[in-house]
């Protein structure tokens, strides 16, 4: 076994000491999937908790056909619906904040947060998410699968439910197209 | 120039730096950059993304792993608790509401409230209890067949297609929640031939085509019980109507 399966079959167990690796190992992919879809870090912090109480909740019934990545991948898609439903409903019942996504967008915010990373960095990091963020969504949701999950062609086939053919066209095609945009803003 | 070649190793190169080509093909494409300066160049600006990517990704906030494993404890002493107790927490199932609150709050037509009756949700007391919240979840982990699939979000088409002027007969359309920086619905049309087509429409009007793996970038207006898609240059309208059956028909920009 590996050591990923012997985690599990702990926490499967009620082991919460094995839990919090399994959530350490995948914290940080899972909050950077959940920003591109919050574009804020207080949303994209509560999308990412309750996606690994979804991994403890569902644990029991994890069968290990599946790798445990296209496993997390499926539950943070499943989060992100929910996010994004309830924000609906929230943003139809206001007609004020019809576009609340413009000050609050991680890409338009500073990251001063950081004294350390240079101006040109910031600038940089933030024009890699406008470049994401403009991808049109399946590229967009396919190409983050790859970047920040980690996940080979054959996981994110799996997860998303189309063929390997389709996740390399569209990673290729995700990559070409934030590669001109940034080289357009002189970033590569 | 060695145009044709340039041309097949920029599709590969993705796979390329994924390590996901075959040995023969890794070695054109290493032989080949090695000699070609303008694909030498693409594949440096290919790793230098790659790069940024990384750079791009940031750590989770503070205390993250620490908030998460204190709802944890606290959902595994509900749950021992229900072990000792098998009584104390009765199963209640409750809200079986219909969530069709959702997304395209633009034109609510009958034709769209029909389809976004797929959308059961609902609530239980307790997490750990069967229920069609969990039946939900268990279908996007890929666990169950969609509850889309058990009503109406299987329609037996029998409507005809038509791309790049071949026509073609839609054996059945499925249709899909999406998630991305927008809300959406896929649309999947399965063809007689075996091929598949896909319309995804996201909430602020971008709309998505894929058939066979290719795909085009459209916007789309809903009108009346039409969605149409259109280009940027207007050459290529594709309407999608839909009531009993979807039909992808491709007509004249
Ligand atoms: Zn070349």
């Amino acid at each position: 076994m590996t050591d990923e399966k012997v985690l599990v079959s702990r926490a499967k167990d009620g082991d919460t000491e094995a839990f919090a690796e399994i959530v350490s190992l995948y914290q940080k992919a899972v909050y950077n999937s959940a920003l591109y879809i919050a574009k804020n870090r207080e949303d994209a912090e509560d999308i990412a908790q309750e996606v690994f109480l979804k991994l403890w909740r569902t644990l029991g019934s994890y069968r290990e056909d599946a790798s445990l990545k296209t496993w997390v991948a499926r539950l943070t898609k499943n989060c992100a619906l929910d996010y994004i439903r309830d924000r609906n409903k929230k943003s139809t019942s206001s007609l004020t904040d019809e576009d609340d996504g413009g000050e609050n967008d991680v890409a338009d915010e500073d990251i001063s947060s950081n004294p350390e990373k240079s101006f040109e960095r910031e600038e940089r990091i933030k024009a890699v998410r406008k470049a994401v963020e403009n991808l049109p969504g399946p590229i967009r949701e396919t190409l983050i699968l790859r970047e920040f999950h980690d996940m080979s062609y054959a996981e994110i086939a799996s997860a998303l439910g189309i063929s390997e053919g389709t996740v390399k066209s569209r990673v290729s095609r995700g990559r070409e197209q934030v590669k001109e945009f940034l080289k357009n803003g002189n970033f590569l | 120039m060695e145009n044709k070649i340039c041309e097949r190793v920029a599709d590969l190169l993705s796979e390329y730096i994924d390590g996901g080509l075959d040995a023969k093909d890794a070695e054109f494409v290493r032989a080949h950059i090695e000699n070609c300066a303008e694909c030498r160049k693409a594949y440096g600006e290919l790793l230098a993304l790659e790069k940024l990517f990384d750079e791009a990704a940031e750590e989770v906030p503070e205390g993250f792993l620490s908030s998460v494993m204190e709802r944890v404890a606290k959902e595994k002493q509900i749950a021992d608790r229900k072990k000792k107790h098998p009584f104390v927490f009765s199963r209640k199932v409750g809200g079986f509401a219909i969530a069709a609150a959702v997304m395209l709050t633009v034109v609510a037509s009958p034709l769209i409230t029909s389809v976004l009756k797929n959308n059961v949700g609902g609530e239980t007391d307790m997490e750990y209890v069967s229920s069609p919240e969990m039946a939900a979840d268990d279908y996007l982990a890929g666990d169950r067949a969609s509850p889309a699939e058990k009503n109406d979000g299987l329609y037996n088409a029998e409507a005809e297609v038509s791309f790049d002027g071949v026509k073609d007969v839609v054996e059945s359309v499925k249709e899909e929640p999406y998630y991305g920086v927008d809300f959406g619905k896929y649309y999947t049309a399965n063809m007689s031939d075996g091929r598949v087509g896909r319309v995804l429409l996201e909430d602020r009007g971008n709309a998505t085509l894929e058939i066979d793996g290719e795909s085009g970038s459209y916007s789309y207006e809903i009108m009346g019980g039409e969605i149409v898609l259109s280009d940027e240059n207007g050459k290529l309208n594709f309407y999608l109507s839909y009531g009993d059956s979807i039909s992808f028909n491709q007509v004249d920009g």
